[in-house]
């Protein structure tokens, strides 16, 4: 188990848990991204934030200071 | 004579954002909104018609949303839409590159309007990543009108076409006596319905014969509507009451919905969680049924590795500046040309029309309104403003078509955090360049209001296209001087910096606005990067290039005219022994003087207020009105603007007040639309003016030092 910005490039993980206010909570749950999905870092902006993640499909940025929110675990690909 | 049947029928457009929405909109309606690769492009609805089998249909591209949760203005526009069934169909465009998201929308959607067809489109770019999608199997499974397109290359249009007809017309015949059997096929007859789950679907059958009298009322579909008065949704229960509908008068209901709660044991929110669940669940299902993927392809592999360095660590920003100054080079080398070549010509042409007006008993006074108060000043926007726009604009465009700026906003993030902004204020800001008030519109993208007060301040400290050729002009005379490549590398290079300082001002006002009448933390920023696309070059250069040529032209007749017109009377109405542009400009003068500049140059920044492009017209109208100079080529213009005072002084002052100076006439018309603020549009003038008198004032003072 470890926080979605710490995750490694290209490896899949599966989110167990999110703990974020309800308005971001909202805003990830429209993307398709609830607890079960599985997701993958692809991208690092220069600074280390934000960092893109693979959601259903599509590349998403998001800040680390949510992605810290975000428990996930690894998972087969 | 049979009844007669409905002849036209209205169409909604909804999916995610970029997922190819516009351009099935105008490759329906053959018209020509414009398109580009990252979310948010389309703010606003759009309408278009079509016509099909002597069936009229008009229809209305929603601004594109994740979802139908009413969470942002845009989302709120395309439900209350849907749900009220203010359309015949509704199609959801999604993106078969990433199916399984866009279905969440596309279901939402179903079960909220009573027609609806799912458009999986950008099937090429589908293929190219290895994924296919069985169209025959989501239809199947979903029990919905399935069409596959690529919008871009046509493809499916037909197919779609003709399933908007048969939707909109075989409802009709339902409702209708004179029902064509012919076009009942078996898949229609199949209904779209999620499962809830056993608690939620027993609670809807039993509200739904309670609110059946408000959904024949109000258009919408029974079970949606249930299952919103079971979340509790606050906008769906304000809309109904804006339509006279008040809910929570009708007793019975409410006691209905709040034992239903009770009886099932979930609250409004579990209700509306565990049904979005639902939803969700739906969706993966379902793609996962239909959606075949391949291992990654080397198009894949192309995108991720060009994404590497785009956003490396390295490269990320040196490459961002290569690009802006490739695209200023471009713009330099190549309006050179066709520069020289107009103003020759139509500074020869000025020469004969005022002969030929004077041979033919024109009067004096009116040949040189005419002549030399509008036409000239309308020939110097025309050859020396227009070309850099016309070159720069579809450079930009094709940037924009690519893909890139969303990579740009994702680079630059972090900085705009630590101003406590917005990271899409990266793509408002770029949307800058080509017009401040498209830049103002986009700043529709941000979610936080406060957020988006600040892109929308901050805007004009990028040079639109109407300002920088007149910067390019100051560079080329009084920093670059001389010609060839080297030069024009040189030019482009400094105008980069001279673009990095209205960048930067940009951070420094955004963050001050941030810390002072603006407070607040940075909110909630997700961000889509789409794959990149190969722009339609030619059809991207011809299009862009002759709408911004029109367009300027069209401003150039509008505004320009006029000012010429105006300049040229202030030049020759005489109060005593001075004219009164002389008399303004000295009036104004010491001041300007303070800043570096002098009172003609100020004047026309003033006069300017309507379009940036003609500041430096007029200036030069102002100067030349005592000298006769027939031809405006570079070193006859340098001379002129040397022998009227400039110096490397006044060059500086007056790209300092360029960049940092109240927007256009048309930019705070469109700030004021946006925030229906006096007080925000009064500080997108005051801001940056004051931010450029204080610049100028210290550069005056600078040099007064050296």
């Amino acid at each position: 188990m470890l926080s979605l910005d710490k995750t490694t490039e290209n490896t899949f993980y599966k989110v167990e848990n999110i703990a974020l206010p309800t308005a971001i909570l909202n805003r990830f749950e429209e993307l398709g991204l609830i607890k079960g999905t599985r997701v993958r870092r692809v991208l690092t902006a220069p600074s280390g934030d934000p960092a893109a993640y693979m959601v259903r499909g599509a590349q998403i940025a998001i800040r680390n200071e949510y992605a810290k929110g975000i428990t996930v675990s690894e998972c087969i690909p | 004579m049979t009844e007669k049947k409905k002849t036209s029928y209205t169409v909604a457009l909804t999916g995610n954002p970029n997922v190819g929405k516009s351009t099935v909109f105008n490759a329906l309606t053959g018209m020509r909104q414009h398109t580009g690769n990252w979310a948010g492009k389309t703010v606003g609805c759009a309408y278009g018609n079509f016509v099909y089998k002597d069936t009229f249909f008009t229809v209305v591209d929603l601004p594109g949303c994740y979802s139908a949760g009413a969470n942002t203005g845009e989302e709120k526009a395309a439900s209350e839409f849907l749900a009220f069934g203010n359309s015949d169909t509704a199609i959801t465009v999604c993106d078969s590159t990433c199916l399984e998201r866009s279905l969440i929308l596309a279901f939402q959607v179903a079960e909220m309007s009573k027609n609806s067809i799912i458009c999986v489109n950008l099937l090429d770019e589908a293929e190219k990543k290895g994924i296919k999608t069985n169209l025959e199997k989501l239809s199947n499974m979903t029990g919905l009108t399935v069409v596959g397109t690529s919008a871009k290359s046509g493809r499916g249009l037909n197919e779609l076409r003709s399933s908007i007809f048969d939707k909109c017309t075989e409802r009709d015949d339902t409702l209708s006596i004179n029902t064509d059997k012919t076009i009942q096929t078996a898949d229609t007859k199949k209904c779209f319905c999620i499962n809830y789950g056993e608690k939620i679907n027993s609670a809807l059958d039993n509200i739904e014969n309670l609110v059946d009298v408000y959904a024949k009322k109000t258009g919408m579909k029974k079970r949606y509507l249930s299952l919103e008065l079971l979340k509790e949704n606050a906008f769906t229960i304000s809309a109904l009451r804006e339509s006279g509908y008040d809910i929570f008068a009708d007793t019975v209901l409410c006691e209905t919905l709040e034992n239903e709660r009770k009886r099932i044991g979930l609250t409004a929110e579990d209700i509306r969680e565990s049904a979005f669940r639902s939803i969700i669940r739906f969706a993966e299902y379902t793609a996962s049924q239909c959606v075949t993927f391949s291992k990654e392809t080397s198009y894949t592999k192309r995108c991720r590795k060009i994404d590497k360095i785009v956003t490396g660590k390295y490269t990320a920003f040196p490459i961002m500046a290569l690009l802006l100054a490739l695209i200023l080079w471009i713009t330099i080398e190549g309006a050179n040309y066709p520069s020289a070549f107009l103003s020759h010509h139509l500074f020869k042409l000025q020469d004969i029309m005022y002969e030929g007006m004077l041979s033919a008993g024109v009067p004096e006074w009116i040949c040189g309104a005419l002549i030399m108060g509008v036409y000239r000043v309308l020939a110097w926007v025309i050859s020396v403003m227009l070309p850099p726009m016309a070159i720069f604009f579809p450079l930009f465009t094709l940037l924009e078509d690519l893909g890139y700026l969303p990579r740009i906003a994702f680079n630059l993030d972090s900085a705009f955090k630590k101003c406590n902004a917005c990271g899409k204020q990266a793509l408002t800001m770029c949307m800058g360049f080509g017009c401040n008030a498209v830049g103002v519109t986009g700043c529709r993208i941000i979610d936080s209001k406060r957020e988006r007060i600040v892109a929308i301040i901050t805007n004009v400290f990028v040079p639109c296209n109407g300002r920088f050729p007149t910067l390019i002009t100051i560079i080329t005379m009084f920093f670059v001087i001389g010609n060839g490549i080297f030069h024009s590398v040189l030019s482009a290079l400094f105008l980069t910096l001279v673009i990095c300082f209205g960048i930067l001002m940009t951070f420094l006002v955004s963050y001050l606005l941030s810390k002072t009448l603006l407070k607040g933390i940075p909110s909630s920023f997700t961000l889509e990067l789409p794959p990149y696309r190969t722009p339609n070059v030619i059809s991207v250069l011809l299009r862009s290039a002759l709408d911004r040529t029109l367009f300027v032209l069209g401003r150039a007749i509008m505004i320009s005219a006029p000012a010429g017109l105006i300049i040229w009377i202030l030049a020759n109405f005489y109060v005593g022994d001075s004219s009164l542009l002389f008399i303004i400009s000295d009036f104004i003068s010491p001041f300007a003087g303070l800043m570096g500049l002098d009172g003609v140059i100020l004047l026309a920044f003033i006069l300017g207020f309507p379009a940036n492009e003609i500041v430096l017209p007029i200036a030069i109208m102002a100067y030349t009105q005592s000298s006769a100079v027939t031809e405006l080529s570079g070193t006859v213009l340098q001379s002129l603007l040397i022998s009227n005072g400039w110096n490397t002084e006044r060059a500086i002052s007056v790209m300092i007040f360029c960049l940092c100076h109240f927007p256009c006439s048309t930019t705070l018309m469109t700030i004021f639309k946006e925030t229906r603020s006096r007080f925000v549009t009064f500080l997108s003038a005051l801001i940056p003016t004051v931010i450029g008198i204080i610049l100028c004032i210290l550069n005056h003072l600078i040099f007064k030092l050296i």
